[in-house]
């Protein structure tokens, strides 16, 4: 059990300080193409500063934070604890976040009803393991009263897609 | 003089009928947030942002301050009857809280947090009174060298006290600076950093960054595991009086609970977890019942709750009258405030008085209005825990996209609160602090301005930002802060390895 238990530690471990060197590396690599684009930027005087004074100061600070974020997960002696979920949770997680990109990509395609009405149902179906046909009524009524809510009480514009 | 002035101004703000009805909306969607596991207070206020644009500001920050306070109520309720807080602040309230439910006083404890609080938002109400006709004195000398000071410093000391490595704090907060400067810039108008991407020009919406962070990656979170619906105990109206015995115990604890929160919210930091920690400490010390704590003794209850609610109210002091937030809901109030054209500041209490003394009054009024809300309607509260979570889930998704998308009208936004969402997921995971990435989003620009500012003023003289007498102290304070902690940790890392090496050798 005691050797189970620090299999898995080891392993949070080395999730946590693989996570934080690719973060650190995304940051730094981010940072450099912010300072090439921020180059571009007037710098003025140093009595009249330009537009491109603040993002050049804070762009080398976040590329020197994000060296120190790779550092330290490499050598600390004290490295924090990852975990992501595996086997149905990973899957469920997989599956609602596919099906929330999906439903961000069709809305402006098929419009704020259909793409609820599809969303809700997957979400039902996927995470609260309800039927179907269950998971469907949800999914009409909750897009048919938020559409109501924001287009009849707010006067919010919602995208209607095709049907437009 | 000024002060009652105020106050009494601010009651007749408070008292309006679509300000106690924002209090209201706020007060009860916050309790629903803080009963629930994963939304907190603050996914709650991120997702209220986009509807409060349409009203008054008195009436968006009102309900915001309300979500903020009544999201702690409710998560100090299932603190205690299930002993799961339902937010940071809550923790401390599970260690006598849910000892009580187990000997049969969840009623009387739910009923001396709800009273608690309404003391604690008076007391605090009052030492707000006292407190900031000097303080728009002191802000008064504030120019932009002071206001660089006090914003660059408070983000540098949240980064430093937040909990977690300083790089844990300072990346996000980066990130969040970074952020902040696309678009297009106050000051010249220039375009900045959108990459050749047109929608960019406006910049990022912070309601698409804020509801990502918090609100939807929490969702994302609460999805990884699996459903599970807890069994809440009944809680009857007519079982909840506390007996003379535990009221003549909170006395004590709740006054000393709401000086210390009223401290705390002064100060930089998560303010109402760190108060209500510090409240139990002090009652560890001298409360009546301390034999008992962490047994299930009403004080541990009583302080903490009181101080984590006095700091909500405090807390907004250094928003209102120097537009610095000490946390990320803070934020969201003077992001609020900016939406409506409104730069808090020193003047804010004799320009827009209306606003800083409704808000302050407001809170009190909120307060009253969770005590009648939680006391009698306790069982419909506890009862949104029975509701599917699925369900809540989805519709929590929809909103948040449909609110985003509401604000300009833009898709773009929308992929933004995609965006967060997955850095809010991740960055969680890898033990990132998100709060200083949402202040530095809403300080960047407006330290960019003042350092520009300053630098003008000055003919680009940088000695200006330390040599005057405030931000000179400011800036030392902060120093001292910074080397205070860093000796304190090391002193308790060799002592505790000291200890180690002497329980070795025995």
């Amino acid at each position: 059990m005691n050797c189970l238990d620090s299999e898995a530690d080891s392993g949070a471990h080395r999730t946590w300080r693989t996570g934080r060197i690719a973060a650190g590396a995304l940051g730094l690599i981010f940072s450099i193409l912010y300072l090439i684009e921020g180059n571009s930027l007037p710098f003025g005087r140093m009595r009249a500063p330009g537009p491109g004074v603040f993002p050049m100061f804070v762009g080398v600070l976040l590329a020197l934070v994000s060296l120190g974020v790779i550092l330290e997960a490499i050598v600390t002696r004290e490295p924090g604890r990852t975990t992501y979920p595996y086997g149905p949770d990973m899957r469920r997680l997989l599956l609602v976040s596919g099906c929330f990109v999906l439903y961000v990509a069709l809305l402006m395609t098929i419009g704020f009803l259909a793409a609820t009405i599809f969303f809700v149902t997957c979400f039902g179906r996927f995470v609260g393991n309800v039927s179907w046909v269950r998971a469907g009524i949800g999914g009409l009524g909750i897009a048919l009263t938020v559409w109501a809510v924001f287009t009849l009480v707010l006067g919010v514009r919602l995208p209607a897609g095709i049907w437009s | 003089m000024d002060a009652i002035y105020g106050l009494m101004q601010g009651f007749e703000v408070a008292m309006l009928p679509a300000n106690l009805l924002a209090a209201f909306i706020g007060v009860a969607l916050g309790t629903a947030v803080g009963v629930l596991p994963g939304l907190g207070p603050l996914g709650g206020a991120a997702l209220i942002l986009p509807f409060t644009y349409t009203m008054s500001p008195e009436a968006a920050i009102i309900m915001i301050a309300g979500i903020y306070y009544g999201g702690m109520y409710g998560g100090s309720t299932t603190s205690v009857l299930l002993n799961v807080p339902g937010e940071t602040a809550s923790v401390v309230t599970t260690l006598d809280g849910y000892p009580l439910t187990q000997k049969g006083r969840a009623g009387p404890t739910l009923f001396i947090m709800a009273v608690g609080s309404a003391i604690a938002a008076f007391i605090s109400l009052v030492l707000v009174a006292l407190w900031s006709p000097w303080l728009a004195r002191f802000g008064l000398n504030f120019g932009p060298a002071e206001f660089f000071a006090v914003m660059t410093c408070g983000l540098i000391v949240l980064s430093r006290i937040s909990g977690g490595s300083l790089l844990s704090n300072l990346f996000p907060l980066m990130v969040g600076v970074v952020a902040g400067t696309i678009g297009q810039e106050a000051v010249s108008s220039e375009v900045r950093f959108t990459f050749g991407y047109f929608p960019l020009v406006a910049g990022l919406e912070l309601t698409a960054i804020a509801i990502g962070l918090f609100g939807l990656a929490e969702i994302l979170r609460v999805v990884e595991r699996p459903d599970t619906t807890p069994k809440v105990m009944r809680v009857r109206v007519r079982d909840m009086l506390p007996s003379r015995e535990e009221w003549r115990r909170s006395w004590g604890p709740w006054g000393r609970g709401s000086l210390i929160g009223f401290l705390f919210g002064l100060l930089p930091g998560p303010s109402a977890a760190m108060s209500s920690f510090a409240s139990y400490r002090v009652e560890k010390r001298f409360a009546i019942g301390r034999a008992e704590m962490g047994k299930g003794a009403i004080e541990g209850v009583a302080g903490p709750e009181a101080a984590n609610n006095a700091a909500a109210t405090s807390g907004m002091i250094p928003v209102l009258s120097l537009g610095l937030p000490f946390s990320a809901t803070l934020a969201l109030i003077l992001a609020a405030l900016m939406i409506h054209g409104i730069q808090p500041g020193p003047l804010l209490p004799t320009q827009h008085p209306d606003i800083f003394w409704g808000v302050i009054a407001s809170m009190f009024v909120g307060n009253l209005m969770l005590l009648v809300l939680n006391i009698p309607m306790i069982g419909i509260w506890v009862s949104i825990l029975q509701v599917p979570m699925w369900l809540l889930g989805a519709i929590v998704l929809v909103i948040a996209t449909v609110g985003t998308f509401s604000v300009r009208g833009s898709i773009t936004d929308v992929y933004v609160l995609l965006g967060a969402t997955m850095v809010g997921y991740f960055f969680h995971k890898l033990g990132f602090n998100l709060a200083p990435l949402i202040l530095g989003f809403i300080l960047g620009p407006l330290i960019e301005t003042h350092l520009r500012q300053g630098l003008f003023l000055s003919r680009g003289n940088l000695s200006y930002f330390v040599e005057r007498p405030i931000a000179g102290a400011i800036w030392g304070v902060t120093i001292a802060v910074f080397v205070g902690v860093f000796l304190i940790r090391w002193f308790r890392r060799d002592l505790s390895r000291k200890l180690d090496a002497m329980a070795a050798d025995d």
